[in-house]
């Protein structure tokens, strides 16, 4: 076995990184201004955790040449670290187990290690985040907008139908315009004109050029379309937009001729008003689309370069792991980070997965996990944490480093032969215990120089043999997968690229996967898989209920128009006097005085009649006596009203001609109003 | 006359008429195209608006012979289109012409004069002659007749009637010029403008009568899409059944917007008449020809709400909607 693996290792080497190779990139990577604790003038403040590396760096590092003098003795251990300046990716590794180590000055005591700040960089920028607030709700504005005003135009649902046929069929005849079938669509317009043009019918196509044209403008909120307005309203519309107007009017100019004037409508005019047509139909999508994409490239992560692509979220710190992706990455290792959740594995075909840093996943995710790797997947567990699946059959501690020594590992079950000569080094003493009961290590890679014993152990077979009781790496097979497991993640953190020989051998053993190699960290499954859980994630269910609150207030109070709207009815009830004041100019206008004396008086008599004489047929003069004795008044004034009106009453009926109205007229109407009032019995009460 | 000339003479003097006329830049272009399409104005404004300075500024732009008619409940309808004087020395009746017999006339408060004066008057505007005696005479040419009446006095006057009214081609509503014309009016006689004296002040003539009347005859060369003449009927059609309107627009309204239509038409250096030139001048055109429901006079409506409600509904030809 051991000689077949020493030729695969040399077979291996020759298609596997060098270490030189691995080395330049690690330097290159490190060099990157995003790993700034390796520039001394950087200022950058050092967790714990990450002062674990210092001594492994050492002074005068090549790849990491400033960490070391950041190692100063500020810090003298018991103080709460300083938080990592705005803006920075730092992120603390909460709960991490086992105790720090080479502490300067710390005189055995712990410093307090829990962060009471930690600052959280989805990977985006502030300006980025800023973008995309004001794009959420800029969007859902317009959107309310956009509801309330199309409610209001009223405007016809038989307008928007879309059919395909021409708006302007001269068959159709001119009475059923109004029923017409409109196409409203920019570019199934202008398709259609293309169309219409190649068989030659350029009027047609003219007119679809037209209705784009029109349809891109409405669409834009320009202008509004109507039936009713002209050409003229529509270039009005764009009197904010001279430039556009200009442009606008020369086009509806050329339409015009063709439409109403006598120019023929040919391929060069077609082609001459679509060459007009076009710039300002795609200049508004244009813009749009350039919008879109600065937004989408603004507010999204990083997307400088294939390097960085995928990247977005993974720490930048001593403690993180993007420098190892990067290395892997330029070593044509298809490593990213992975955020959706852990659902739908099965579907992934090849590759690894990587658990990295103080991941937990649920006993559903490590089946999961578990299951694909079963189906031929490779899983790397880097986590440190001591929880891992009992089925795994091994255990995690982490112990303590009493010297230099305890920070060596060297590599075993073969391994020695692939990577002689190299030097492994991580700041803490992490190791691995199989447990002698479910023993399922099927290679072991890698364990702490200074490992002591041996256990004696049972294969598959039934059969013993001497294994060291502590790992740092082994191989766990698991159906046709397996699962590669390390004691803790320090061999692939960011610091540890600089150190030794670790970048190189991390590299070269993922880089024999093939596939992709996901990076399964805390961040894995944050991203939402829908918008509720995406609403959910970002907190921002109070403010939408709150909107959603505000729109329900709004259509309360302002409601929604049905059907098509019409001007504000003046509700104002006038007074009878002013109808009667209305009748009584029109019946001045038609010089009609004397009918209308004619028409008072015959009433008035009547009315005295009805009061003083009912049923009876009284000459004037029992009338006036009558209406005397009711009123009072003297008998010779009342005959003289009633003859007076009496007369009035005759001539009126046989008169010709126009009659001017005199002032004596309106006195005796006066005179006998007045009698009138005079002659109702006063009602006795009871 | 090329159309092009035939713009840019009619830009030439609609400035020159702005010159003298400020602020009504609207009057002025509804009353050239009276004068292109052969039709008379109706003009409703208060006193002191440059009615008056109006005409007679066209009188000197377009070279053409002006006078006046100041209409009072006395006058006489021989007044107006005059009459048969008998001659004592040649002992024969001799034919008098009264002020018709111009070029342009200004009638001045129509309404003031009593309607067998009234019906004389539109009746020489209607024939373009007069009959006096049998004898019927022609009118020169062109002839323009510009009425005024006064909106807000009611007392005294003897409103035209409407089947009077429709002769008109357009009634045009003047308003007071906003501040800062009132200013620039003020500058202008500060600088010695003088109404009297229109040369003085630097107007030229621009057109002679015979022009006029050749551009007059040009306008029968501007097409006229079917189109346009649906979208005049619809719009004529529709007063006859709006709601508020008792008595609608004759088919004369028709022929008068076709008329005024390719006249603008013609003035923007068109060949063919367009929705918008109907559009634009449908208002000046109908409102005088619509008798409306005493109910909508009660509630305020004018003739001017229901041209503007119909405009919004007609269905504009060729339109992309």
């Amino acid at each position: 076995m051991i000689p077949a693996l020493h030729a695969l290792a040399t077979v291996l080497a020759f298609a596997n990184p060098t270490i030189d190779s691995v080395e330049r990139d690690a330097k290159e990577v490190l060099a990157d201004e995003r790993y700034d604790f390796c520039d001394a003038d950087s200022g950058y403040l050092l967790w714990s955790d990450d002062r674990d590396w210092c001594e492994l760096v050492g002074p005068r590092n090549e790849r990491c040449p400033g960490f070391y003098e950041l190692c100063d003795d500020k810090w003298q251990g018991g103080d709460t670290p300083v938080a990592a300046e705005p803006g920075d990716n730092t992120r603390t590794p909460p709960k991490k187990k086992g105790k720090g180590v080479f502490n300067k000055g710390a005189g055995g005591d712990d410093p307090k290690k829990d962060p009471t700040t930690v600052r959280v960089n989805p990977g985006l920028s502030s300006f980025s985040q800023m973008l995309m607030w004001a794009l959420a709700i800029g969007g859902l504005l317009m959107l309310i907008w956009s509801i309330v005003r199309n409610r209001g135009t009223g405007r016809d649902e038989e307008e928007e139908v879309h059919v395909d046929q021409s708006p302007l069929d001269p068959e159709l005849p001119p009475g059923d315009a109004a029923r017409r079938i409109i196409e409203t669509d920019v570019t199934r317009l202008l398709e259609r004109a293309r169309q219409n043009a190649g068989r030659g019918e350029y009027r047609l196509a003219v007119n679809d050029l037209y209705a784009a044209l029109l349809r891109r403008l409405d669409g834009d909120g320009l202008i509004e379309i109507h039936r009713a307005r002209t050409n003229g309203d529509y270039v009005r519309d764009l009197r904010d937009k001279p430039q556009l107007r200009g442009e606008v009017r020369s086009v509806l100019r050329d339409v015009e001729h063709v439409q109403f004037g006598d120019t023929e409508p040919s391929e060069p005019v077609y082609r001459r008003i679509l060459d007009k047509v076009k710039p300002l139909v795609t200049r508004q999508l244009g813009g749009l689309i350039l919008a879109f994409l600065m937004g989408a490239t603004l507010g999204g992560c990083d997307y400088g370069d294939d390097e960085h692509e995928g990247l977005a979220g993974l720490d930048t710190s001593p403690t993180g792991i993007r420098a190892f992706i990067q290395i892997l990455r330029r070593q044509d290792v298809d490593a990213h980070h992975r955020t959706r959740t852990l659902e739908q594995l099965r579907k992934k075909e090849e590759g690894a997965m990587f658990l990295f840093g103080d991941v937990a996943p649920s006993d559903e995710e490590w089946d999961e996990l578990l299951a694909w790797t079963k189906e031929g997947g490779t899983l790397i567990i880097a986590t440190g944490r001591d929880d891992l699946p009992a089925r795994l059959g091994i255990d995690v501690v982490l112990g303590e480093v009493d010297s230099e020594s305890d920070t060596y590992l060297e590599f075993v079950d073969g391994y020695e032969y692939r990577y002689e000569g190299l030097t492994l080094r991580t700041p803490r003493y992490g190791r691995l215990e199989a447990n002698p009961n479910n023993y399922r290590i099927s290679q072991m890679i890698v364990r702490p120089l200074q490992s002591q014993g041996e256990d004696v152990m049972e294969d598959e077979f039934g059969e013993y043999y001497a294994a060291p009781s502590e790992l740092y790496a082994a191989r766990v097979s698991q159906g046709l997968g397996e699962v590669i497991v390390f004691a803790d993640p320090m061999l692939f953190e960011n610091a540890s690229m600089a150190v030794e020989d670790n970048a190189y051998f991390a590299t070269d053993l993922l880089t024999d996967f093939g596939g992709e190699i996901e990076i399964i960290d805390e961040w894995t499954g944050t991203g939402a898989q829908n918008p509720l859980q995406s609403i959910e994630n970002s907190a921002m269910t109070p403010v939408i209920l709150q909107l959603l609150a505000f729109m329900a207030l709004l259509y309360l109070w302002r409601g929604i128009a049905f059907g098509r709207l019409r001007d504000p009815a003046t509700r104002g009830r006038r007074a009878f006097v002013d109808h009667v004041h209305a009748l009584a100019l029109q019946y001045a206008k038609a010089r009609a005085s004397r009918h209308v004396l004619g028409m008072y008086t015959t009433w008035v008599l009547e009315r005295l009649r009805d009061r003083v004489a009912p049923g009876t047929q009284r000459s004037l003069h029992g009338l006036a006596q009558a209406v005397a004795a009711r009123t009072g008044r003297p008998e010779a004034e009342v005959m003289r009203l009633l003859v007076e009106a009496h007369s009035l009453r005759e001539s009126s009926s046989h008169a010709s001609g126009v009659y001017t109205a005199r002032k004596h007229d309106l006195e005796l109407m006066r005179e006998l109003t007045r009698l009138l009032s005079a002659s109702k019995r006063s009602r006795k009460k009871k | 006359m090329q159309l092009d000339q035939f713009n840019q003479t009619y830009e030439r003097v609609r400035q020159e008429i702005s010159r003298v006329l400020l602020g009504q830049d609207e009057v002025v272009e509804h009353v050239l195209i009276a004068i292109l399409a052969r039709g008379h104005v109706l003009i409703e404004g208060v006193p002191g608006l440059g009615k008056t300075l109006l005409v007679r500024t066209l009188g000197h732009v377009l070279g053409c012979e002006f006078k006046r008619i100041q209409f009072t409940p006395d006058l006489m309808p021989s007044d107006v289109t005059g009459g048969n004087i008998y001659n004592q020395k040649d002992d024969a009746f001799q034919f008098i012409q009264g002020p018709v017999f111009t070029q342009l006339l200004l009638a001045d408060e129509i309404n003031r004069a009593p309607a067998k004066t009234q019906a004389a008057l539109l009746e020489a505007m209607q024939d373009r002659s007069v009959t006096a005696d049998g004898v019927s005479r022609r009118l020169p040419e062109p002839f323009f007749v510009m009425a005024t009446q006064n909106p807000v006095e009611s007392q005294g006057t003897y409103p035209l009637p409407e089947a009077q009214l429709d002769r008109f081609m357009m009634k045009i509503e003047v308003h007071h010029p906003t501040a800062d014309v009132e200013k620039a009016i003020l500058r202008n006689h500060v600088q010695g403008f003088e109404a009297s004296n229109l040369p003085g002040f630097g107007l030229s003539q621009v057109l002679s009568a015979d022009q006029i009347v050749g551009m007059q005859a040009q306008l029968n060369q501007i097409r006229v899409d079917e189109g346009i003449i649906d979208y005049i009927t619809d719009i004529v059609g529709r007063t006859r059944s709006h709601r508020s309107v008792y008595l609608g627009a004759s088919p004369r309204a028709s022929i008068a917007l076709l008329a005024c239509g390719r006249a603008r038409a013609a003035a923007e250096a068109r060949d063919f008449v367009i929705p918008d030139d109907i559009k634009a001048l449908a208002p000046a055109v109908l409102r005088h020809r619509l008798i409306l429901h005493p109910d909508a006079e009660i509630e305020g409506v004018s003739a001017d709400d229901c041209v503007d409600g119909i405009l919004r509904e007609a269905i504009v030809p060729k339109s992309a909607a």
